[in-house]
C-alpha cells in the first residue's frame, strides 16, 4: 500500500531494446512525493520513450516500474485506472481538434471519471482561468496558437486531479515567444507542489524549479544531481558537451 | 473504382457489350448486287446478332464461332449478292432496333417479330414463322394446361420484344376476365432466365418456341404449352433498297430450293407468303 | 433517322412509370449504402482488430467481393444459392448484393480513414485513461468520420448509378424502365435524356446532404476562424 513517504515513481533498471539495438538500458530513478524530475539529454538518447514507459503508452523488457503503488509492466495490470492519476503532455499538444477547448478538458472527466457535466464543465472552466485560457472556451484548438493549446493540454491533463504529471519536451515544437507562457504554467504548477516528471531542453526551468535532473545519452542515466551540482560541477564529459551545445551553441 | 461501374453500366444500356466482330470476305469474281449507297460501308454489310438463341443464333462453346439457322440463312443471302458480312455479336437485344435506327450496322439478323409498331420506323422482310412457348421446371408442364394457368405466377420474359408485349397483352386480358396478375420478371439475358426458373425464382418461362425447345432438349426445362401467337420473323434493315435486295434474293432461293433445305434441316416453319419489304412509307 | 421529339420528351419526363422506377433506384441505394455502411464498419473493425484469425477472414472478404464483378455477384444469390437450399426473393437478392458488394469497398475507405488519425491521438486518449472503446468513439472515429466523408459520398453517387445492374435480376429499377419505354416507340434520345435528368437530380440531392454532413463533421476544421481568431490576438 503507498504512503506519503513512498517514492511515487520508482524505476528499477529499466531496459528496452528492437533487436539488438538497446533503446534504454539499466535505468533506475525515483520521484518522490512534490519533487520536479527533469530529463535531458540529446535526440536519440531514449528520455522520451522513457517518460512513455512510465503510463505504460511504451513497453518494456527489462526492469520494473512502480507509479503510485502499480507495477506497470505487469502484464494483467489494467493501465486505464492509474492513467487517469496520472497526466500527461505531449510535445505536439494532441489536443483533440473535432472539441472545443472546454470538451478537450472536460471529455475524460465524463468518461474516467464519471462527473457529471455540470461538474466537469465547472471544473474545466476554473483550470483553464488558471491557465489564462478561460475566454477561449468555447473555440476550437485550430483556432488557438501553440502556446495556448499547450496550456489547454496542461488543463486537460489537471481536470484528472492526477497524482503526478509528466511532461514529454512541451515546449520544443513552439516558437520560441510562447515558450515563456508554458513555462510559467508549469512553474506555477512545481511551487503549488505538483509531483512532475519533465523531459525538455530548458535548462531555465530545470534551474529555477527542478529537484534532480537526470542526464541521459544513448539509452542509459549517464549523470545525475540536483540543478546546482550539474550545472556548476558537471561530472561527464557527455554532459558536459551536451551543455555546452545547449547553453551556448554558437561557441560564444 | 465506381467510376468504372457506372461507367459499365450506363454504357451498356446504350450500345452494349460488343464482344467481337467477324469479317467474311468473298469470292473476287463475284460483281457486287447492291447498290454502295444503301449500305454503311460499300461492298460491305454490318449484321447484328443477338446470339443467346441456339440453335436459331449463339455461339459455339468450343470454337467461338457464331452458328444457327439465323447465321445459315444470313450467310446464304449475303454470299449470293457478294457482300463482305461484318457480324456484330450484340449482348442486349434491346439496343438492336436502337442501334439500326443510329446507323451502326445496316441488318439485324436476329429472328425479330415483325410487327405494326416496328414496321413505323425500320424495313422488315418476313422469313419465318415462330409462336411462343410456355417453359417450366421439369416435371411441371401439368401445373400449365392452358394460358389461364400463367394467372398469378411469376413469368420470366426476356427484355424489348414481341415476347414480352404478348405476355403483357395476356396479362391484360386475363385481368379483365377477373384473374390475378401474372408478375412479370424482366431479364436482359435469356440464360438468366432460365437459371431462375431451375433455381425456382420464377415458376415458368415465356420464350419462342425455338428457344424453348432447345432448353428443354438440353434437359433443363420443359415446355407445356406452344403456338401461342404465332407471328412472322423477320431481317430488319435501315435501307430499302437493301432490303429489297435481300428479299428479291430470298425469292430466288425458295425458287432454287435452298431456303427449304435450311427449313429442314432445323425443323422449322418457313414463311408462306410473298418476300418483300415492308416498311415507313410502304 | 428519328429526330428529336419535344412532346414525347416532356410527356416522358413525369411520366409516372419511370416515376416509380426512380423511387426504386432510391431506396435500393439508400437501404443498400446504409447495410453496406455497416457491414463495412464491421468488416473494417475486424481487419483492425489485431486477432490473427479475424483479420485473415475480412481481408479474404474484401479481397473476394471486391475482385469479382458485381453482377456475377447478383447472379450468384438470385440463381445459384437456390440451388443449395437458399432462396431469397428478388428484392433481397438485390439488396443483398449491392450491401455485400458496397461493404467491401466502404470498408477499405473506412479503414483508411481511421488509420490516418494519427497516433498522437491515441496515445492522448489512452494517456488520458479511456478505454480503447472510448478512445474509438470519442477522439478517434470523430476525425475519422470527417475524412472518411468525401470518399463515402463518392460511393453513394457510384452505388446510384450501379443499382441498374439489378435489372439483370429483374429488379425494374429506373434505367430497366426506361429501356422498356424506349421499346414501345423507340424513342431512345429523348427517353435516355429524361432518365439522366431523373439521374442528376438524385445525384445532386444527394450532394446537398453530403455536403451538409461534411460541414457539421468539420467543425474546428474551418480555415476561416483561425485567421479571423490571428487578427483578435
Amino acid at each position: 500500500m503507498p504512503n506519503s513517504v513512498d517514492p511515487v515513481i520508482s524505476a528499477e533498471k529499466v531496459g528496452k531494446h528492437y533487436g539488438h539495438f538497446r533503446v534504454l538500458q539499466d535505468c533506475s530513478f525515483e520521484v518522490k512525493n512534490g519533487e520536479v524530475v527533469v530529463i535531458c539529454g540529446p535526440s536519440g538518447s531514449g528520455k522520451s520513450t522513457l517518460i512513455k514507459c512510465l503510463n505504460g503508452l511504451e513497453g518494456f523488457d527489462e526492469g520494473r516500474i512502480v507509479v503510485d503503488g502499480v507495477s506497470v509492466g505487469d502484464p494483467k495490470v489494467n493501465l486505464t485506472k492509474l492513467r487517469s492519476r496520472v497526466g500527461m503532455v505531449f510535445q505536439q499538444f494532441e489536443l483533440f481538434p473535432h472539441l472545443t477547448v472546454e470538451g478537450n478538458v472536460m471529455l475524460a472527466q465524463r468518461r474516467v471519471l464519471g462527473r457529471s457535466s455540470s461538474e466537469a464543465r465547472e471544473r474545466a472552466r476554473m483550470l483553464l482561468d488558471r491557465v489564462g485560457l478561460l475566454e477561449h472556451s468555447a473555440k476550437y484548438p485550430k483556432m488557438l496558437s501553440g502556446g495556448q493549446q499547450q496550456r489547454v493540454a496542461i488543463a486537460r491533463g489537471l481536470a484528472m486531479d492526477p497524482k503526478v504529471m509528466l511532461f514529454d519536451e512541451p515546449t520544443s515544437a513552439l516558437d520560441p515567444e510562447m515558450i515563456g507562457e508554458v513555462l510559467d504554467v508549469m512553474v506555477n504548477l512545481a511551487k503549488e507542489g505538483m509531483t512532475m516528471v519533465c523531459v525538455t531542453h530548458e535548462m531555465g526551468f530545470a534551474r529555477h524549479v527542478g529537484s534532480k535532473i537526470l542526464f541521459m545519452d544513448q539509452g542509459t542515466i549517464v549523470e545525475r544531481g540536483t540543478p546546482e551540482s550539474f550545472f556548476k560541477n558537471t561530472q561527464s564529459e557527455r554532459a558536459q558537451r551536451f551543455l555546452k551545445n545547449i547553453l551556448h551553441p554558437m561557441g560564444i | 473504382m465506381s467510376l468504372a461501374r457506372t461507367g459499365s453500366a450506363f454504357s451498356a444500356a446504350f450500345i452494349s457489350l460488343l464482344i467481337g466482330y467477324t469479317t467474311t470476305a468473298v469470292a473476287v469474281d463475284c460483281p457486287i448486287k447492291v447498290a454502295d449507297s444503301s449500305l454503311l460501308t460499300p461492298g460491305e454489310a454490318v449484321v447484328s446478332i443477338n446470339p443467346v438463341s441456339p440453335p436459331m443464333q449463339y455461339v459455339d462453346p468450343k470454337s467461338g464461332e457464331l452458328k444457327g439457322m439465323r447465321v445459315e440463312v444470313g450467310d446464304a443471302i449475303l454470299e449470293r449478292l457478294c457482300l463482305k458480312q461484318k457480324k456484330i455479336r450484340v449482348d442486349d437485344f434491346g439496343t438492336m432496333i436502337p442501334g439500326l435506327q443510329a446507323g451502326r450496322w445496316d441488318m439485324i439478323n436476329t429472328g425479330v417479330f415483325f410487327t405494326d409498331a416496328r414496321i413505323k420506323i425500320i424495313y422488315m422482310v418476313r422469313y419465318e414463322n415462330q409462336a411462343i412457348a410456355v417453359s417450366t421446371r421439369p416435371g411441371d408442364a401439368g401445373k400449365f394446361n392452358t394460358v389461364e394457368d400463367l394467372a398469378g405466377k411469376t413469368i420470366g420474359v426476356d427484355i424489348g420484344g414481341y415476347e414480352e408485349n404478348k405476355l403483357k397483352q395476356l396479362d391484360q386480358e386475363l385481368q379483365a376476365k377477373g384473374l390475378p396478375a401474372i408478375k412479370i420478371a424482366i431479364f436482359n439475358d435469356t440464360n438468366i432466365d432460365y437459371q431462375a426458373l431451375k433455381a425456382g425464382q420464377v415458376d415458368a418461362n415465356f420464350t419462342i418456341e425455338a428457344v424453348a425447345k432447345e432448353y428443354a432438349d438440353r434437359g433443363i426445362s420443359q415446355v407445356a404449352l406452344k403456338g401461342l401467337y404465332p407471328s412472322p420473323v423477320a431481317l430488319a434493315f435501315r435501307n430499302k433498297d437493301f432490303a429489297q435486295a435481300v428479299a428479291d434474293t430470298l425469292t430466288k432461293m425458295k425458287a432454287d430450293g435452298s431456303y427449304q433445305a435450311i427449313f429442314d434441316k432445323y425443323g422449322k416453319t418457313p414463311w408462306d407468303g410473298p418476300f418483300d419489304v415492308k416498311g415507313p412509307g410502304i | 433517322m428519328t429526330m428529336w421529339s419535344w412532346s414525347a420528351f416532356f410527356e416522358y419526363l413525369f411520366s409516372p412509370f419511370l416515376l416509380y422506377g426512380a423511387w426504386t433506384t432510391i431506396w435500393l441505394t439508400v437501404v443498400s449504402a446504409l447495410l453496406g455502411l455497416m457491414l463495412g464498419g464491421v468488416v473494417a473493425a475486424a481487419r483492425m482488430s489485431g486477432i490473427g484469425w479475424l483479420e485473415k477472414v475480412a481481408f479474404f472478404y474484401v479481397w473476394l467481393m471486391r475482385g469479382t464483378p458485381l453482377l456475377v455477384q447478383l447472379v450468384i444469390i438470385y440463381t445459384g444459392l437456390p440451388q443449395i437450399g437458399i432462396k431469397f426473393e428478388v428484392v433481397t437478392c438485390a439488396l443483398l448484393g449491392l450491401a455485400l458488394n458496397e461493404a467491401a469497398y466502404l470498408s477499405e475507405i473506412i479503414r483508411g480513414a481511421v488509420q490516418s488519425v494519427g497516433i498522437g491521438q491515441r496515445n492522448a486518449a489512452t494517456a488520458l485513461g479511456l478505454t480503447k472503446f472510448q478512445a474509438m468513439r470519442d477522439v478517434i472515429l470523430p476525425q475519422a468520420t470527417r475524412v472518411m466523408l468525401p470518399m463515402l459520398g463518392n460511393s453513394v453517387n457510384g452505388l446510384l448509378k450501379t443499382t441498374s445492374l439489378t435489372s439483370a435480376i429483374s429488379m425494374e429499377e429506373l434505367l430497366r424502365r426506361t429501356n422498356l419505354l424506349i421499346q414501345e416507340r423507340f424513342l431512345t434520345l429523348e427517353l435516355f435524356i429524361v432518365a439522366s435528368i431523373y439521374y442528376l437530380v438524385m445525384t445532386s440531392a444527394w450532394s446537398l446532404v453530403q455536403n451538409w454532413l461534411e460541414r457539421r463533421f468539420g467543425r474546428g476544421f474551418e480555415e476561416e476562424a483561425r485567421l479571423e481568431n490571428a487578427e483578435q490576438r
